[in-house]
């Protein structure tokens, strides 16, 4: 809004209906504590609060705009997004906003085009928005916002950490795979239920940002990409640590060789052997420290405060429940300044994660000390383990799958759909990786690689098993939190909201 | 902001002095929220002229006077804001 002229009294009102929004009040009202507790500077402060006030004044104007509509429907929201210049897709995300905190109810309308042939089945095409607006004034509405206490003691927290990383008042942490809140500190401004991936998830918006120039458009168990390669690393001192092909690492390398970023966040084994803790990576050296799978939780977002400056460039490697937060932020942007930082997002596979003491009983049943464990690896349905001494021994998956984290079972995601580039063992040979390409960022940043001659690429389709093998255990993870969910919906607990 | 809606041009907040408010530091709160919405208004494009605080001491009438007559020539150098539209019935 330039001058005066164009403000209109339906606008002031929704002004002032944004600052009796609880989370801009509760910011408002917590600036002495923001700034003592040195996280964010003054200026950081003002940018966060007005990004905030601008997110909800849109939200609020899309409520009203909507309840004046007799039926609310996709068209009505092309009318919005060309009156406000919006990206549409931005429209639909303050649209899925609104529906997660129940100010409206959408119901998607489909085509049933009929089956012509064997070949081609009958199918549901995606026709119109049904969207019914629940309350009439918004100004009635206190929606408060929980923090995400609630996905701690509901045990669906993902462990990721960005909620630690982002509290104005540093008031989290998580450790050990587990919550814990300083109640007394919390100003209850709801940052961290705005950035969790498992407080509400929009799912098939997420799709949509990662569908860019993606060859297949059906919906797969591996999400959206571009390209999917088969590669392992060229770079001596990388391979002699990594897991598999050491790609995630050379990603990295590269990375830092050409000052494409300033730090990197990974996760490297602390003074406790087998429990990683976050590291902020600052040059190439310290990618050696990272390589490695480890299968106990780490909450890598959790120092994202240490690069809140202005103009870092940073790339994170984690894991699909990571790299779901920062895409989600990158939809919901609020003006963090760390989240604004991060240019590259490397994902790696994850079927389930473990915590500390799990690990500890896998040991006990594999007769294994915890310290003689060189590394650790996840193979062909088998736990394997191989010791300092070379000794090699196994336990089925299966057996010791009940010991993974409760908290893991209701996340779908196996290949970190939301990457820019996403990186695992599964569907290649030993001692390769699988590689999917995911976004414009991810394929540039592979050519790269190609054209430094740091890795050995081969299209997928030339390994053994493949892709088909990718798609079946993903399928396998989906079904699985499918089931799990609808466990917990029976029983009444919290679920994320996908 | 309720006086903005229901037509005010300008609204002016006229308090106790600092360490003088009978209620603890409520003035102080006051011009906390004051500065913000200060702020807010420049950020959305109305000038933060519209809204200010005076301290003054009940006593001192000539400076109610003056705070009052600076708000009133600061707004009236500006162009209204919109009304609401009042519907019939």
């Amino acid at each position: 809004m330039d001058s005066e002229g164009s403000i209109t009294w339906e606008y002031l009102k929704n002004v002032a209906d944004t600052l009796n929004s609880y989370r801009v009040r509760a910011l408002i009202d917590a600036k002495d504590e923001i700034i003592n507790a040195g996280r964010y500077s003054e200026d950081q402060y003002y940018s966060i609060l007005f990004k905030m006030f601008d997110e909800e004044l849109l939200k609020y104007s899309l409520f009203e705009f909507l309840k004046t509509q007799p039926i609310a429907n996709i068209e009505i929201l092309k009318e919005f997004s060309q009156k406000n210049s919006l990206d549409i897709k931005k429209v639909y995300s303050l649209l899925e906003l609104l529906r997660s905190e129940n100010l409206i109810k959408i119901e998607e309308v489909y085509d049933e085009i009929e089956a012509q042939g064997e070949e081609t089945p009958s199918k549901l095409v995606f026709r119109d928005f049904k969207i019914e607006v629940y309350r009439e004034d918004i100004s009635l509405v206190k929606s408060i916002y929980e923090p995400v206490e609630i996905i701690f003691d509901s045990n669906i927290c993902s462990g990721c950490g960005t909620c630690a990383g982002v509290c104005p008042v540093n008031c989290l942490n998580i450790y050990n795979g587990f919550g814990q809140i300083d109640k007394d500190k919390c100003i209850r401004c709801g940052i961290c239920y705005y950035v969790c991936p498992r407080s509400y998830l929009p799912v098939k918006l997420m799709n949509m940002y990662q569908d860019n120039a993606s060859k297949i458009k059906e919906y797969t168990n591996i999400g959206n990409f571009i390209e999917v390669y088969s590669a392992r690393t060229k770079v001596k001192e990388i391979s002699e640590v990594c897991q598999d092909g050491g790609i995630a690492s050379t990603c990295l390398y590269y990375l830092f060789d050409n000052q494409k970023i300033d730090f990197a966040l990974g996760a490297k084994m602390s003074n406790t052997i087998w429990r990683p803790e976050p590291l902020l990576l600052q040059n190439k050296k310290d990618i050696i420290q990272t390589a490695g799978t480890k299968y106990v939780n780490n909450p890598t977002l959790r120092i994202l405060n240490e690069f809140n400056g202005s103009n870092h460039s940073v790339a994170v490697v984690g894991v699909p429940c990571i790299m779901q937060s920062l895409l989600k932020s990158e939809i919901y942007n609020i003006g963090i300044p760390s989240l604004n930082n991060v240019k590259y997002k490397i994902g790696i596979f994850c079927m389930e994660s473990f915590s500390y003491q799990s690990l500890l009983k896998i040991c006990e049943v594999l007769k294994i000390a915890i310290n003689d464990i060189k590394k650790m690896d996840i193979n062909k349905g088998k736990f394997f383990v191989y010791t300092n001494n070379g000794e090699e021994s196994s336990v089925p998956i299966k057996e010791i799958s009940h010991l993974a984290r409760e908290d893991c079972e209701v996340c779908f995601d196996l290949t970190s759909e939301s990457a820019d580039i996403s990186v695992g063992s599964i569907g290649s040979p030993s001692g390769w990786n699988t590689v999917i390409i995911r976004t414009e960022t991810g394929k540039k940043l592979y050519e790269s690689l190609i054209a430094k001659d740091l890795i050995e690429s081969k299209p997928i389709e030339e390994v053994k098993p493949g892709l088909p093998m990718l798609q079946k255990i993903a399928g396998i993870k989906k079904n699985g939190c499918k089931k799990h969910i609808n466990e917990k919906k029976e029983k009444n607990l919290r679920v994320p909201i996908y | 902001m309720e006086a903005f809606l229901n037509g005010a041009d300008g609204v002016a907040i006229i308090s106790c002095r600092e360490g003088e408010c009978n209620f603890g530091d409520a003035n102080m709160n006051t011009y906390k929220h004051v500065k913000f919405l200060r702020k807010l208004f420049e950020h959305i494009g109305i000038s933060p002229d519209r809204i200010q605080q005076y301290f003054c001491a009940a006593a001192e009438v000539e400076k109610f006077v003056a705070s009052v007559e600076d708000i009133t020539k600061k707004v009236q150098a500006l162009p209204p804001l919109p009304k609401r539209k009042l519907t019939p019935n």
